[in-house]
C-alpha cells in the first residue's frame, strides 16, 4: 500500500492496487463521524462503441446504455440493493456521467457491512428481459423530464454546436428513439467490458481504519472470480479533432420566461498525462475568474447595464476526451451578451495584463475554496476524477493549483482561447 | 463552549475547535415578528450584503473577500417561533492554511458590514437600494412558481388563526415592500442595532479570549432583550377544520394537511416526537411513504414534517387530483394506524437508526452545527446532549401515546384547472 503525506494539512491519502486491477484510494478524516464510499467505472455515455470483452468486431450500442444500466445494476432476482443499504442505516446513490458511472453510499455505521453490499451489488449483474422492458417506461419519463428543463436544453443544445459529430451532444439517458433498442445481451455485453476490476476504482473518504477498510476490500475480492486484468477497447471519441465541425450559431424555441443565451469554447489541446491535464485546468480556471467572475470590471459593467444578472455563470470542463468553457446568463439582451464575451476573448491576452495585479487574489480565493471542500468527505469523493487523472485527490489539485504563476495563463490562453471554435446557443420564449 | 455577556441583551458563545479547515462566525439579530417588520427586514439584509461604505459596489465587496482567501459573507432572514432574526454569517480558511490574519480581517468584513452599511444623508444608496428592492420582488414573486413551497405556505396560513402574525411570512409581502424607502430602511437598520437581542457564534480554531478582544471592541449599546421568554407560538386546538381549494395551471395536485400538535422544541416529549414523525412521513420507513406512495401509488411525493416552534404537524403530498377522497382517506388512515401503535418494532428501529445516522452525519456539518446552536439559545437551552441515548429510549407506548395529540385542523387542495 502508498502512502501520500500532506503534512501542512495533516492528511494522509492511502492507495492501493488490487490483484484484479481495482484501485482502492482511503483518505481517512480525524475527528469524522460519516464514512463516504464511491465504486465508480470508466463508463459513460460517450463510450457507447467498443470491442465487447470475448468478442473482436468493434460494437457501436444505442446512446443511453451506461446510465440504463446504471439503473439495472440496484435491481436483483429477489432484492434491491437500496433497500439493504437502507437496512443498515446507509444513504445510496448513482450517477451516470459522459465518461463515468459511480455507485456511493454514505454512512455513520455498519461500513464493513455496506462496503459488502456496494462491491456486491455492482459486481453481480441482473438483466432480463422483463426487468429491462420494465425499466424503459422509467427511464424515458426520465428524459421527458430534462427535456423541460431549459438549463440542460442550453447546456446540450451548446455540445451539439461545439461537438455535432460526436456523442456528447445527447442526452446521457439517450433518447425515447434510442432506449426502445436496449436489450439485455447489450448490457451484458457493456458491463462484462466497463465493469473489470482493472476500469475501476473505490474511494473511501471520512471516518475509516485504513488498514481494516484494506482488509475488508481484499477479502470481498478474493472470493469472487475475475479474469485477468485488462483495460477495454473503445474507439477514440472525436470524429474531427481540428474542430473544423464547430456550428457557430443555433438558436431554440421554447417555453421560458426569459430568453437565455451561452456561448461555448472547444478546445483542441492533447495532453500526456493527468497532471498536464490538472494543471491545464486550474489555468484556464484562473484566467477565466480574472476575466469574468464578480470581482472583474467585466462582471461590473455588463451587470450594470442589465446584459447579465445573478444567473450569470461561467464554467470550464475537462472528461476523458474533450474540454469545453461555457459562460451563460438570462438576458433580454442576447446579442450585446453574446459579443461581450466574445470580445473579452478575443482581448484575452491585454484584458489579462490590466488585471495582473489580482492574480494573487484570485488564486487565494480559488486556494480558499478547494481548501474548503476538505472538509466534506462527500465532495472529496465526488471531485475525485479517477485514471484520466493520474488517480490525483484534492490535496493534489490544491497542489498543482498553488504553483501556477502568473505568466503561466499566457500559455493557457495560447492553447485554448480560439475565436473560431466559439459557438453561441440561445433560447427565445414563442414569439406570441 | 465559552459565552461572555458583551452587553446586557448581547452574547458571544464561542466554541473552538481544529476539526475543520474553515472557521465560522453567525451574528444573529432578533426581535418579535410584527406586522410590518419582516418585508424591511428582508430588504435590510439584501442591502447589509451587498455592500458597504468601505465596499460601495459588489465587485468592491468581492474582491475584499477574495483577498482573504475566498472568504464568504451574507445576511438572510427566518424565523424561529415568534422571533424574527436576521443572520448575518461569514466563513473563511483558518489562518493555518492561509496566512495570519484572516480571521481578524473577516471579523473587521463583518464589522464593515453592520456598522458601516452604504449610507448617506440618512438614506442607503439610491441605486442600490432600488436593485436589492426588485430583487427581493422577484424572489417573492418566483415563490408562487414552487408549487410544492407554495402549497405548503398555503397550508400554514390557513392552520394559522386570522388574528396570528405568523400568517406573515418572515420574508415579508410584496405589499409591504412598496412601502419601503431608502430612509425608512435606515430607520429599520438602527433599530435593529439599538434594540434587537444579539447572539454572536463563533466556531473554528480559535481562542475565545482574543475572539472577545475583537468583539469587545464594537459599539454595542446594553439593551433589553425585546423578545419574550417563550418564543414557542402556542395556537389553541379549535374544533373546526379549515379547508380551502384552489385552482391553478399545475400538472400536479398537491393535498396537504395539518394537525394541531401541541409539542416542542427540546420539550420532555421531543425524542419521542421525531420518532413518531419518522413513522408517520419522516422518513423512507415511514407508513406514508409505504402505504399512500408506494404500495397505492396514489402520491409522487408524501411526507410529514414536525412544526416544533408552532404547534402543529405538516403533511404533504403531490396527487391526480381525481385521486383526492381516495388519497385523503388514506392518509387520514395512516396517522390513526400510528395513534392505535399500528407499526412494528422493527420499523421503529429503522426509523431511529436513520434519526441517529443524521444526527452523527450533521455533527461533520460545521455550518449546520452552528445553526443549531442559534435555535438552542433561542429556546434558552442548552446544546444537547445524549441525543442517540435519549431516541433509542423511545417506546412504542409513548410514540402511540404521543401521536393520540394529532388533530386535524387544515386541508389544502392545489387543484389543476379544467
Amino acid at each position: 500500500m502508498q502512502q501520500f503525506k500532506y503534512s501542512e494539512f495533516n492528511q494522509n491519502v492511502y492507495q492501493k492496487q488490487l490483484d484484479n486491477g481495482l484501485l482502492v484510494t482511503m483518505l481517512p478524516m480525524e475527528g469524522f463521524h460519516k464514512t463516504y464510499a464511491v465504486l465508480s467505472t470508466e463508463f459513460g455515455s460517450i463510450d457507447n462503441t467498443f470491442v465487447p470483452d470475448q468478442k473482436n468486431e468493434l460494437l457501436t450500442v444505442p446512446d443511453g446504455v451506461a446510465h440504463f444500466l446504471e439503473h439495472k445494476m440496484f435491481e436483483k432476482a429477489d432484492h434491491d440493493a437500496f433497500d439493504l443499504f437502507g437496512k443498515l442505516g446507509a444513504d445510496a446513490n448513482a450517477f451516470t456521467s459522459f465518461t463515468q458511472t459511480r455507485y456511493l453510499f454514505s454512512t455513520t455505521s455498519h461500513l464493513h457491512e455496506n462496503l459488502d453490499v456496494l462491491l456486491d451489488f455492482v459486481q453481480d449483474p441482473y438483466f432480463t428481459e422483463q426487468t429491462v422492458a420494465k425499466e424503459k417506461g422509467i427511464i424515458g419519463q426520465e428524459i421527458t423530464m430534462y427535456n423541460d428543463d431549459p438549463s440542460w436544453r442550453l447546456y446540450l443544445g451548446m455540445l451539439g454546436n461545439l461537438y455535432p459529430n460526436d456523442p456528447m451532444h445527447i442526452d446521457i439517458a439517450g433518447t425515447q428513439e434510442s432506449i426502445q433498442k436496449i436489450t439485455a445481451p447489450i448490457l451484458y455485453d457493456a458491463y462484462r467490458t466497463f465493469y473489470q476490476p482493472a476500469n475501476m476504482n473505490l474511494f473511501v473518504a471520512g471516518r475509516l481504519d485504513v488498514e481494516q477498510v484494506l482488509a475488508w476490500v481484499e477479502q470481498n475480492q478474493a472470493v469472487k472470480h475475475f479474469d485477468a486484468p485488462k483495460l477495454p477497447k473503445r474507439t477514440a471519441v472525436i470524429s474531427d479533432p481540428t474542430a473544423n465541425d464547430v456550428i457557430p450559431f443555433r438558436t431554440l424555441t421554447m417555453a421560458v420566461e426569459r430568453p437565455k443565451v451561452m456561448v461555448g469554447l472547444r478546445g483542441i489541446q492533447s495532453f500526456e498525462n493527468g497532471k498536464e491535464r490538472l494543471l491545464y485546468k486550474w489555468r484556464i480556471n484562473l484566467l477565466l475568474a480574472m476575466l469574468f467572475d464578480e470581482t472583474s470590471a467585466n462582471f461590473l459593467r455588463l451587470y450594470d447595464t442589465g446584459v447579465i444578472d445573478d444567473s450569470f455563470n461561467y464554467n470550464f470542463e475537462i472528461q476523458r476526451g474533450f474540454h469545453l468553457a461555457t459562460f451563460s446568463t438570462d438576458t433580454d439582451q442576447m446579442e450585446q451578451f453574446a459579443d461581450a464575451m466574445i470580445q473579452i476573448l478575443k482581448e484575452a491576452p491585454e484584458q489579462l495584463a490590466t488585471v495582473k495585479n489580482q492574480f494573487e487574489d484570485v488564486k487565494h480565493a480559488m486556494l480558499g475554496r478547494l481548501i474548503n471542500q476538505l472538509d466534506s468527505p462527500e465532495n472529496i469523493a465526488m471531485l475525485y476524477g479517477g485514471s484520466y487523472f493520474d488517480h490525483a485527490t484534492l490535496l493534489d489539485e490544491i497542489e498543482i493549483l498553488r504553483s501556477i504563476d502568473y505568466d503561466e495563463l499566457a500559455i493557457a490562453i495560447d492553447q485554448f482561447v480560439k475565436p473560431e471554435r466559439l459557438s453561441v446557443y440561445q433560447i427565445v420564449p414563442p414569439t406570441k | 463552549m465559552v459565552d461572555f455577556n458583551l452587553q446586557p441583551g448581547v452574547r458571544l458563545h464561542v466554541e473552538p475547535t481544529s476539526r475543520f479547515h474553515v472557521n465560522r462566525i453567525l451574528i444573529n439579530f432578533a426581535t418579535p415578528q410584527t406586522a410590518e417588520n419582516s418585508a424591511a427586514r428582508n430588504l435590510l439584509a439584501n442591502l447589509l450584503e451587498t455592500s458597504t461604505a468601505a465596499y460601495p459596489t459588489q465587485t468592491a465587496f468581492a474582491k475584499a473577500l477574495n483577498h482573504l482567501y475566498g472568504a464568504d459573507a451574507s445576511a438572510s432572514v427566518s424565523r424561529i417561533g415568534y422571533a424574527h432574526t436576521l443572520r448575518v454569517r461569514a466563513e473563511a480558511v483558518d489562518d493555518r492554511f492561509a496566512q495570519p490574519g484572516i480571521f481578524a480581517s473577516l471579523v473587521d468584513i463583518l464589522y464593515q458590514m453592520i456598522f458601516r452599511p452604504l449610507i448617506t444623508d440618512g438614506a442607503f444608496d439610491a441605486a442600490t437600494f432600488k436593485t436589492q428592492r426588485q430583487n427581493v420582488a422577484n424572489e417573492l414573486a418566483s415563490i408562487k412558481e414552487n408549487k410544492q413551497y407554495y402549497a405548503a405556505w398555503q397550508l400554514d396560513r390557513l392552520y394559522y388563526d386570522q388574528s396570528s402574525l405568523m400568517r406573515i411570512p418572515s420574508y415579508g409581502r410584496l405589499e409591504d415592500l412598496d412601502k419601503l424607502t431608502p430612509a425608512s430602511l435606515v430607520e429599520t437598520y438602527y433599530d435593529m442595532l439599538a434594540h434587537d437581542q444579539i447572539d454572536i457564534f463563533v466556531y473554528g480554531n480559535v481562542d475565545p479570549q482574543a475572539v472577545l478582544d475583537l468583539f469587545r471592541q464594537w459599539p454595542l449599546s446594553p439593551r433589553q432583550s425585546p423578545l419574550p421568554n417563550d418564543i414557542y407560538y402556542r395556537q389553541p386546538f379549535h374544533h373546526r377544520v379549515r379547508e380551502l381549494s384552489e385552482r391553478q395551471d399545475v400538472n400536479q395536485a398537491k393535498l396537504n394537511l395539518a394537525y394541531h400538535f401541541p409539542v416542542f422544541y427540546r420539550d420532555e416529549n421531543y425524542y419521542a416526537a421525531l420518532v413518531m414523525n419518522g413513522i408517520l412521513g419522516g422518513t423512507p420507513y415511514s407508513k406514508l411513504f409505504a402505504n399512500v406512495r408506494e404500495k397505492a401509488s396514489l402520491a409522487y411525493y408524501a411526507s410529514s414534517q414536525l412544526r416544533l416552534f408552532s404547534s402543529h404537524l405538516a403533511i404533504q403530498t403531490g396527487i391526480d387530483a381525481k385521486n383526492y377522497h381516495q388519497a385523503r382517506q388514506l392518509i387520514e388512515a395512516q396517522v390513526k394506524a400510528v395513534q392505535q401503535g399500528d407499526f412494528s418494532e422493527t420499523v421503529m428501529q429503522e426509523v431511529k437508526d436513520a434519526l441517529i445516522n443524521q444526527y452523527q452525519t450533521g455533527l461533520d456539518a460545521p455550518g449546520g452545527i452552528v445553526e443549531h446552536w442559534l435555535v438552542d439559545c433561542m429556546s434558552n437551552r442548552l446544546p444537547a446532549e445524549n441525543v442517540i441515548e435519549s431516541l433509542q429510549q423511545v417506546t412504542k407506548e409513548q410514540v402511540a401515546n404521543l401521536a393520540k395529540k394529532l388533530q386535524l385542523q387544515a386541508v389544502y387542495f392545489l387543484d389543476g384547472e379544467e
